[in-house]
Parts: structure tokens; C-alpha cells; sequence
């Protein structure tokens, strides 16, 4: 406690101010307590704290409502997560459409290319070793919407494969090279 | 009253739970408990002549929003932050605002003997040099902790500050407090250059 730690200046000073307020402590009035107490009793009836006080049978009644609505949304979630297992396992059996990208090692500032393969099934994937798989970034499986999931999986192995171009003279010849070439074919 | 009523043996929040349920008579008692403390830090706050009136407003004001008294809370702390912001309120209504400038001092007259009186009375007092010296923040929090005796978790309450900015608080009040000891003499009457008004300032 800080008082503990209060030196004996302090003690004195906090001594003093308690005990100043003690002498100078107002007598208790009974006419005062009275005038409140009747300014209160004249409180309007909605302003009363009583009245708006939920029951306790009231507050269990409804969390039991809220514990039954849990459990049917766990229900129907459960059902739900079923069903698209079910359809996610359909599809991978007939072949899924497998986004990978390509790294070519002689091309190293175009190494990506994005490849849809057709259809292969899931259960070769598992067979291949991971030798083979080692120049192969799988992006990922896609089950029941594979169309637009294929465009994104391709668009996110280019982002990430891409590598940055390290040979910046290299690049800007070859890119002025290329807008030459435009332009000239334009004329 | 004697002291083995059981109302007195019931707790300030355990009353208040029960006004809270709608029960007068356990706010009565309530304000039985707290009508001279609030009094007298409403009056400490230099609200002497209206302070009566402010107490009033502050027992009503708890009782409108008792709904809203959290019992995991000093009913002590609640009500007094209650009584400090009115008093706060109070004083920013009465301040005047009126340019200094413009006003032309009242004639010299005798005073009268009752002003008299009472600025001797209080002429030397530490509680009115600490008003004078304190912050506002300070003063509140000096008096709660030293007069009504309120643990510092319940100050910080009051004044919505954390417990650490309230310690440093303190220590600066006792600080600016503890010169004004020695302005006392052995019969605790303040030194003549202090009473002839002279203002403490760190």
C-alpha cells in the first residue's frame, strides 16, 4: 500500500488533511435528508429503476431458446459441409483440372508458364515422385467450380513464379528491342 | 440507531442492488451513509452556497440511473463521480465570463463582519491551501483517498485515469502540499505572509 511508503513529511501532511477534514466534517441534517428523500419518492413512475429489471426465469427461459437455435445451426452447418464433401469427392474422381506452372531453367526471367493440364486423374498424382514434381508448382485442385478457379490459379502461380528480372540491362535491351520492333513493323 | 441493525451491517453495493430493485428504503439508507460526505466534498469544491442543492441533484441523479450502477463497483466511487461531475458542471454555470477589463472595481467599503468571519475561519486551513495550489484532479483525488479513505482501484474510477498516472498524481499533490506544512505554526495557525494571501506555486 503507498501509504507504507510515505515518508514522515508526508505522514504528517496526510495526518493534518484527515484530520482537518474530521473537525471540519458538517453535521448530518435530517431536513436535508428528508427534502431528497421526498424529491426521489416524486421521481416519475418510468424514471423508477424498478421497473425495467428483467426476471431471472425471463433471462433462462431465453438462453435455453438461444442453446436449441445453436444447436440447429450446428445441425444444418454439419449437412451442409456433408454435401459439398460429397460433390468434392465426385468430382475428383472424374479428374479435376490441375493448374501448375512451368520452371524453365534457361529462361529465368520467363521461366512461368502457366499450364492447365487435361484432366488428369487424382489418384496419378499421388503415384508421380516428388522428382517429378519438383519443376511442377500445383496450385490446386479445383472441385465443383473449376473454370473461374483455374483462371485464379494461374494468375497466382504467375505472381508467385514469376522471378524478378535480375539482369536489368539485359531486360531493357531486350525490351527496347522489342519496342523497336513494334514500331518498326508499324511503319 | 443502534449498531447492531442489520441495515448498518449491509454492504453500500448490497444496497444499492436493492434499490436497484425498487426498494426506497435501502436508497434511504444509502443516503442516510453518504449525505454528509458528498456535502462536505461538494463544499471543499467551493460550492458552499449552493452545495445543499447539489446534493440533492446528486442522490437524484443516482437514483434515475441506478439501472445502470454496475455492483462490481464501489457504490462509494459511482456516487462520487456522480456528485464530482455536477460540482464540475456547477462550476463552469457560476464562473464568471465577464472581461476583466471592462469592469470597474467596487468602491472600498468595510466588509462585512460575516465575510470577516468566515475568510478568518477558513484563513487557516490546509484544505483551502490545497485548493488553491491543486488541480482540480488532484484535489478530488486527495480527498478521496485520504478523507473517505477510498482504495486507489475505486479512484481511478473516478476519474478515468489509470492506476499509474493516479500514483504520479498523488505524489505531485503531496510535493506541492508538503511546503505548506512548514507555513503552520505550533498552534496550526498559518504564518502572517501566508495568510495576508500570498499564492503557492511549484
Amino acid at each position: 500500500m503507498s501509504r507504507r511508503l510515505l515518508s514522515k513529511g508526508e505522514q504528517r501532511l496526510v495526518d493534518r488533511l484527515r484530520q482537518e477534514a474530521i473537525e471540519t466534517r458538517p453535521a448530518y441534517s435530517e431536513s436535508l435528508h428528508k427534502r431528497i428523500l421526498a424529491a426521489v419518492r416524486q421521481q416519475p413512475r418510468e424514471k423508477n429503476p424498478a421497473a425495467p429489471r428483467r426476471q431471472p426465469a425471463d433471462t433462462r427461459r431465453s438462453m435455453q431458446w438461444m442453446a436449441a437455435a445453436a444447436v440447429c445451426l450446428a445441425i444444418v452447418a454439419v449437412l451442409q459441409w456433408q454435401s459439398d464433401q460429397r460433390a468434392t469427392d465426385q468430382n475428383a474422381k472424374r479428374g479435376v483440372a490441375i493448374a501448375y506452372a512451368h520452371f524453365d531453367d534457361e529462361l529465368p526471367r520467363r521461366a512461368v508458364t502457366a499450364v492447365l493440364l487435361p484432366c488428369t486423374p487424382v489418384d496419378e498424382w499421388s503415384e508421380k515422385s516428388v522428382n517429378e514434381l519438383s519443376n511442377m508448382a500445383v496450385i490446386e485442385a479445383i472441385a465443383p467450380h473449376s473454370a473461374k478457379l483455374q483462371h485464379d490459379a494461374r494468375l497466382a502461380a504467375e505472381a508467385v513464379l514469376m522471378p524478378l528480372p535480375i539482369d536489368l540491362d539485359m531486360f531493357v535491351a531486350q525490351e527496347s528491342c522489342s519496342m523497336d520492333l513494334a514500331v518498326a513493323s508499324e511503319r | 440507531m443502534s449498531r447492531s441493525s442489520p441495515e448498518l451491517l449491509t454492504s453500500d453495493e448490497e444496497l444499492a442492488c436493492r434499490a436497484r430493485e425498487g426498494c426506497v428504503a435501502s436508497f434511504e439508507q444509502l443516503l442516510r451513509r453518504f449525505q454528509t460526505p458528498v456535502l462536505q466534498f461538494l463544499r471543499r469544491r467551493g460550492l458552499t452556497l449552493d452545495a445543499e442543492d447539489l446534493v440533492q441533484e446528486t442522490f437524484l441523479r443516482a437514483f434515475q440511473n441506478l439501472h445502470r450502477y454496475d455492483s462490481r463497483w464501489a457504490f462509494s466511487a459511482w456516487l462520487f463521480t456522480i456528485a464530482r461531475r455536477i460540482g464540475i458542471n456547477q462550476q463552469r454555470r457560476v464562473r464568471p465570463t465577464v472581461d476583466v477589463a471592462t469592469v470597474t472595481p467596487p468602491p472600498a467599503s468595510a466588509p462585512e463582519p460575516l465575510d470577516t468571519m468566515v475568510v478568518a475561519e477558513q484563513r487557516g486551513r490546509i484544505w483551502d491551501l490545497a485548493a488553491s495550489v491543486l488541480t482540480e484532479e488532484q484535489l478530488t483525488a486527495m480527498w478521496l483517498h485520504y478523507v473517505e479513505d477510498m482504495p486507489l482501484s475505486d479512484i481511478t474510477l473516478v476519474l478515468g485515469r489509470t492506476r499509474a498516472s493516479l500514483k504520479i498524481m498523488m505524489f505531485r499533490a503531496r510535493r506541492k502540499l508538503l511546503p505548506l506544512l512548514g507555513e503552520f505554526d505550533e498552534n496550526n495557525r498559518l504564518r502572517p505572509a501566508i495568510a495576508a494571501g500570498e499564492v503557492f506555486h511549484e
